[in-house]
């Protein structure tokens, strides 16, 4: 019989105890696991979302005249006599030196048609681009798949009462209400959407558009570098770049990480203290053992290896049972904070990690009644009881 | 020079109503193969000596020699080294480890020599046969009567062959008839040859040593020594 075999005929024989341990340490490293992993999952989620959708940046025309609408109030309504962009210049765009950062190129065109009597704003768009950049719209009845349908947004659906597959007279020709936009609380529930050729030509505007929004395809592109390659490669074009929604998000998921730090280190703290407080429960009974021990000629270092073996072995269960429950329960949550998520992944780094935490914090607790022991004679540890 | 020489050992506990001296300056010479009693009232000192002997605390002065070994001159670890080969251990709490057979029990003292665990086992189990509980080997202490627990706790100090074993009221709480077939055991081992140093209150006790030291009040009060002296191994 050896040292090992002496810790695990005590773990063996005295099962309630290391289960006790056991858990308590589990439960404070599954969270932190578990946290760590949601939060990953997170930024990962929103990182992806923010490549693939979501214009950043704005073209519009370069304009002498000071602006007329200050805080989404126009004056004068749509004003006639705006100036518009080219739609030849646009694939300029394409040739920047930062050309391959750029997931989308948006255009549109703007105007003013009568409905049914109203003044109703249309805009033109590139159907393929702007349902999948505007991935927040959702659609009741089919987005725009024919050169005669319209999705109109939802005041302008409740104005003119229209529903889908509704048809509609503009200009003389006939229109299918397609879908209805649902309410977006945004400028876009005013507008009546078509295909851009159909806008350009009711509008009596083609080949022009009124501005174009580019989609850059990762969260931190050098936003600010293209948006002087585009205005460098079509000078009279206005080029802004907006980082509204982006920053809106990666400040919610910044508070949800210090949230779940926050957690994490109050969920561990509590672990920690269930372990220490299991170890100092039995700090008179291991003073006493250690006391047998220490007078049949066990020297001190071979007590706290006897003991840190021990803890040893809890800890190494404990940090893998709580890296994989706290693994899983990330992927049971994640759905519900965030859909069509790319997923937890088993993340063997942190799996060593947690082992490693684990393994620090029982052996903290475990090296207590050691030392305390340690500093008595055996005679007097031998007291104890 | 005997086996066992102390020179003015004492002990003083110090403790928040004072000082309690537990053991006055005491000089004692003890032979090898001696069946020694320490006896007294209690509180008299009897443990304390017997501690003190063990290498298990230090004392307050005076010095301790062992087989030529000062005993107390040598750090915490080597005395630890020290007890393991020189002193098996019987207490009167038996103090066995709840969590290991008697077998493992027995086997404790091994444990962190390079003893191969075949070896430590074979020990083992001559120790066990010697104490008569060969049939218990796989019984942790809990499933052992007092007695049982007796005699692997003498198991367990016999496992390493130490020269000298220390035995602190072994049939403290043993009937009577037990605590003879315990006596009887001691002297056995003692006319094998072995060193025994024994406190007792039991005054049944007294025929089976050959030298009875009596404490009161942390002194020597009588040292017996009989006539009878098997060995006097060492002048
Ligand atoms: N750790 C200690 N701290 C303070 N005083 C102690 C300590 N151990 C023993 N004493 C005191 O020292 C004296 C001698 O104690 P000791 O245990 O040696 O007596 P004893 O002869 O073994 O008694 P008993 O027969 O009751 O076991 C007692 O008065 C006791 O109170
Ligand atoms: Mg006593």
């Amino acid at each position: 019989m050896k040292l090992t075999g002496i810790a695990i005929r005590n773990l063996e024989r005295r099962k309630a105890r290391m289960a006790f341990l056991i858990v308590g340490l589990m439960v404070g490293v599954a969270t932190v696991v578990a946290l760590l992993s949601l939060t990953s999952a997170m930024s990962a989620d929103i990182q992806h979302k923010m490549e693939n959708y979501g214009a950043n940046i704005l073209l519009t025309p370069k304009s002498n005249d000071l602006s007329l609408s200050y805080g989404g109030i126009s004056l004068g309504g749509v004003s006639v006599d705006t100036r518009e962009l080219n739609q030849d210049d646009l694939p300029k765009i394409e040739t920047i030196p930062n050309s391959r950062n750029i997931s989308a190129v948006a255009p549109k065109v703007l105007g003013a048609v009568e409905v049914n009597g109203a003044q109703v704003l249309i805009m033109g768009v590139d159907e393929k681009v702007e349902f999948h950049l505007k991935r927040w719209w959702s659609i009741a009845g089919e987005p725009i798949g024919a050169p005669d349908q319209l999705v109109a947004g939802s005041l302008v659906a409740a104005k003119l009462q229209l529903h889908p597959s509704d048809n509609v007279e503009i200009s003389g020709e006939t229109f299918v209400v397609s879908g209805i936009l649902t309410e977006t609380g945004s400028q876009d529930d005013n507008l009546l959407l078509a295909p851009l050729a159909t806008a350009q030509r009711l509008l009596g505007k083609e080949g022009k558009v009124s501005f174009v929004e580019v989609a850059a395809l990762c969260a931190d592109c050098p936003v600010d570098d293209m948006v002087r390659q585009i205005s460098s490669v079509l000078p009279d074009v206005k080029v802004n770049a907006i980082q509204q929604v982006v920053k809106t998000r990666m400040h919610a998921l910044g508070e949800f990480r210090n949230f779940s730090l926050a957690v994490s280190l109050v969920v561990l703290f509590v672990g920690s203290l269930v372990v220490f407080v299991t170890m100092m429960g039995s700090v008179n009974e291991r003073c006493h053992e250690i006391g047998i021990f220490r007078a049949l000629g066990f020297r001190k270092h071979h007590v706290v290896r006897l003991i840190l073996t021990e803890a040893g072995i809890v800890s190494i269960i404990a940090g893998a049972a709580g890296f994989v429950f706290g693994t899983m329960a990330a992927k049971g949550v994640l759905p519900l904070l965030v859909e069509n998520a790319h997923g937890v992944v088993w993340n063997f780094v942190l799996g060593g990690g947690s082992v490693l935490l684990a393994i620090l914090l029982g052996a903290l607790a475990a090296i207590y009644p050691a030392l305390h022991a340690s500093k008595l004679d055996p005679a007097d540890a031998l007291r104890t009881l | 020079m005997s086996f066992i020489t102390l020179n003015n050992l004492s002990k003083t506990y110090h403790t928040e109503a004072g000082e309690v001296r537990a053991l006055k300056p005491t000089g004692l010479e003890i032979a090898e193969g001696s069946f020694l009693g320490i006896v007294g009232p209690s509180g008299s000192g009897k443990s304390t000596l017997l501690t003190l002997l063990g290498g298990l605390a230090k004392p307050s002065a005076g010095s301790l020699l062992i087989d030529g070994i000062d005993v107390y001159r040598m750090n915490e670890e080597k005395r630890a080294d020290f007890r393991r080969e020189y002193i098996g251990f019987v207490f009167q709490a038996y103090n066995l480890i709840p969590y290991l057979t008697a077998e493992e029990n027995v086997m404790l003292p091994l444990a962190v020599t390079s003893m191969s665990s075949r070896k430590q086992r074979q020990a083992a189990l001559t120790a066990l046969q010697r104490v008569g509980l060969a049939n218990r080997v796989g019984h942790l202490p809990n499933q052992l009567s007092g007695g049982e627990q007796e005699r692997v706790a003498i198991a367990r100090a016999l496992v390493n062959n130490p020269p000298m074993i220390l035995a602190d009221e072994p049939t403290g709480s043993l009937d009577s008839s037990t605590s003879a077939e315990i006596m009887d055991l001691f002297q056995e081992l003692n006319h094998e040859g072995q060193t025994i140093l024994m406190v007792t209150h039991n005054v049944e006790n007294r025929k089976y040593f050959d030298r009875v030291v009596s404490l009161r009040d942390g002194c020597v009060d009588v040292d017996e020594p009989k006539p009878t002296v098997k060995v006097a191994a060492t002048g």
